[in-house]
């Protein structure tokens, strides 16, 4: 096996030298004597891209009566009473055929209070309703850029489901409002 | 191994294809996301009561007692109840109900005057105090409040009789407060059950217990409470046959004096009236517990005119006991004595014989004539009178009736057996008509039977001088209270 591996080692350098004079001589202009060349294109060309942006404002915080309320955190709900967040979203989308398709992704209220038992979260992008809390997501397509409007309602009902009163239920109590997040998906 | 390996990278290169091309979407193109931060803590308000505390008291006079004082008529039951209020983000209508409360006294037979509600510690505002009940409104300013409420149950100066001793449960008839944010009952509402102490009432009070025909016993029946009592009013209602008009004047040809016994001249006096007529005279002390006879003398001012007018009418009296508290808190309770009393009905008495003639077939009846209460002339207590002479079997039938005050009627010799056998004729008095005529079932008899029979030339005579009449229909109606 020893004598068989040197023997092969040999043939190996001869070839690889062959192999290396060859391509010199290819390449070399050296060896050349006539040459000629056009361009395919006529001019540079820049290819640009399309764009699939969205992004919200921040939004803005009224009462049932259309009232600001300036610091949502200090109002008080009661019964009977709702508070309105309403902020845009600007969507982008230019681009040959482009669609996107808009899914929120909300939560509503988070936490076990009777106030977060009480209350009831819905949204709304440009007057239709967008699921809360859904296994299925609502989706909107979209084929333009364009501004947009999401509405966030929170309500506390003037009575139980039954119609009863809820007697001292829910009071001074908190309950957190979990982010919306927003997706635009080329499709 | 050269061949494992390139079979190996042509693995991975199908396996990277495989997994961009099977998510679709993801492998469409672009994906952006933004979020909507809004951020907040959402909180509710407070609408909440909670009771701080409630008492019962007496005010006797302007003098605070305890609630297990027993009421005495006059006295103030006062209940305080005070709650906290917590009101925050919200502004409801407070309102506390003593109608329960009230209804107990009510059902127990001890009546009240008007109750007040006096409400503190709320902020200015609109409120309306529609005693038992009181509502306001409540706004944040109220946060915090303590409310106190002041129900006044004024019992009443004039208990009746069955009002005393009686026990009145407020703790199964509880003061409530109640706050709603919304009179709609929607939204939030808290409220308090204000149980209270059981209060009972004294035995205050008159009780008038018959004892006899004109006689009764005066009862204070108070265990604290000195009284000084008299009769204050009597009245008459109409028994049987007699109606309202004649009970009234009945009621007033009578002389009506009251005493502590029959044996005294009487201290209080009935005055003139109508239906009613008040008694005066000076009140009688009656410690607490302590009792006084009362005796109603009752006499016809005229008794003549009375019978004439009246006679045999009777009516109820009903004498009213009122007895006054000596000392603070002022109080009163009435008692009622009835009796009856009867107007007099005498018999026809005088009963006369003048005897009848018959000539040439002429006849002139035999005479009966008699007197009745003294009078000739005027008897319109008497309905009818009516001559009666007796069968031979003992029955007896009507000769004649009248109307007439005349007190007299004929006996023709018809009316007299041809045989010439004598028989006897009485008069008969009926006080009452009806509607269909007269009642006879009352009536009083002549205290004489005359005698008739024809003689011997066929007229209408007279037998000897009337005989006494034994009937026991001719018994006279005495009169007087019963």
């Amino acid at each position: 096996m020893a004598e068989i591996r040197r023997s092969s080692r040999t043939t190996k350098a001869l070839v690889a030298g062959a192999t290396a004079a060859l391509l010199l001589g290819a390449g070399g202009g050296t060896f050349a004597r006539w040459q000629d060349e056009s361009p395919v294109l006529e001019a540079n060309r820049t290819f640009t891209s399309g764009t699939l942006t969205i992004d919200a404002a921040a939004g803005t915080w009224t009462d049932a009566s259309g009232a600001a309320v300036l610091d949502p955190t200090a109002y008080l709900m009661i019964p009977g009473t709702k508070l309105i967040y309403t902020t845009t979203v600007d969507v982008g989308l230019t681009g040959a055929g482009i669609k996107g398709l808009v899914e929120t992704d909300f939560k509503g209220i988070v936490g076990t209070t009777e106030l977060a038992q009480a209350l009831k979260v819905g949204i709304t992008f440009d007057g239709e309703d967008m699921t809360v809390e859904a296994t299925e997501a609502t989706s909107r397509t979209l084929t333009q850029s364009g501004t947009h409007q999401l509405v966030m309602t929170v309500t506390f009902p003037a009575t139980r489901a039954d119609g009863t009163s809820w007697g001292t239920f829910a009071q001074g109590k908190t309950a957190d409002l979990t982010a919306i997040s927003i997706e635009l998906v080329q499709i | 191994m050269a061949t494992v390996r390139g079979a190996g990278a042509l693995a991975a290169v199908a396996v990277a294809l495989l997994l961009l091309t099977g998510t679709g979407a993801t492998y469409a193109g672009w994906i952006d996301t933004t979020q909507v931060h809004p951020d907040t803590t959402v909180t509710s308000g407070v609408l909440r009561t909670e009771l701080v505390g409630s008492a019962v008291s007496v005010d006797r006079g302007g003098a605070t007692m305890s609630a297990s004082a027993p009421l005495l008529p006059g006295d103030v039951v006062v209940i305080t109840t005070s709650v906290r209020l917590a009101v925050r983000g919200v502004a409801g209508e407070l309102t506390l109900d003593a109608t329960h409360a009230a209804d107990a006294f009510a059902a127990r037979g001890v009546t009240l005057g008007t109750p007040s509600i006096v409400v503190a510690g709320l902020a200015p505002g609109p409120a309306t105090a529609d005693a038992p009940t009181w509502r306001g409104g409540v706004t944040e300013a109220d946060d915090g409040a303590l409310v106190t409420a002041t129900v006044r149950l004024p019992v009443h100066t004039d208990l009746a009789s069955t009002a005393q001793g009686q026990l009145v449960d407020l703790a199964a008839a509880p003061v409530s407060w109640e706050l709603v944010q919304d009179s709609t009952l929607t939204g939030w509402h808290d409220g308090e059950q204000v149980a209270l102490e059981a209060v009972t009432t004294d035995r205050v009070g008159l009780t008038v217990t018959r004892t006899g025909a004109a006689t009764a016993s005066v009862t204070n029946t108070s265990g604290s409470a000195s009284v000084t009592w008299a009769p204050t009013e009597v009245s008459a209602a109409p028994v049987d046959g007699t109606t309202d008009a004649e009970a009234t004047g009945v009621l007033s040809g009578l002389t009506i004096g009251y005493g502590t016994d029959c044996s005294s001249i009487p201290r209080w006096q009935a005055e003139a009236g109508g239906e009613t007529r008040p008694v005066t005279g000076a009140g009688a002390a009656l410690v607490a517990g302590a009792s006084s006879g009362m005796c109603a003398q009752v006499a016809p001012t005229d008794a003549v005119a009375l019978v004439r007018m009246y006679g045999a009418r009777t009516v109820t009296l009903t004498t009213t006991v009122t007895a006054a508290a000596d000392v603070a808190p002022a109080w009163t309770a009435t008692g009622e004595a009835p009796a009856t009393y009867q107007v007099a009905f005498p018999q026809p008495t005088g009963l006369s014989c003048t005897s009848g003639s018959y000539l040439l077939l002429t006849e002139t009846p035999a005479r009966l004539a008699w007197t009745w209460a003294g009078s000739t002339t005027s008897q319109p207590a008497v309905a009818l009178w009516e001559l009666v002479t007796q069968r031979t079997d003992g029955s007896w039938r009507t000769v004649a009736q009248s109307v007439t005050s005349a007190l007299r009627a004929n006996v023709y010799r018809s009316e007299l057996a041809s045989s010439g056998t004598a028989q006897a004729f009485k008069v008969r008095a009926y006080p009452f008509s009806t509607s269909g005529g007269v009642d006879r079932s009352v009536f009083v008899e002549s205290d004489t039977v005359a005698l008739l029979r024809r003689d011997l030339l066929d007229a209408a005579v007279c037998d000897g001088s009337p005989q006494p009449n034994t009937d026991p229909a001719a018994a006279p109606i005495p009169g007087g209270l019963s």
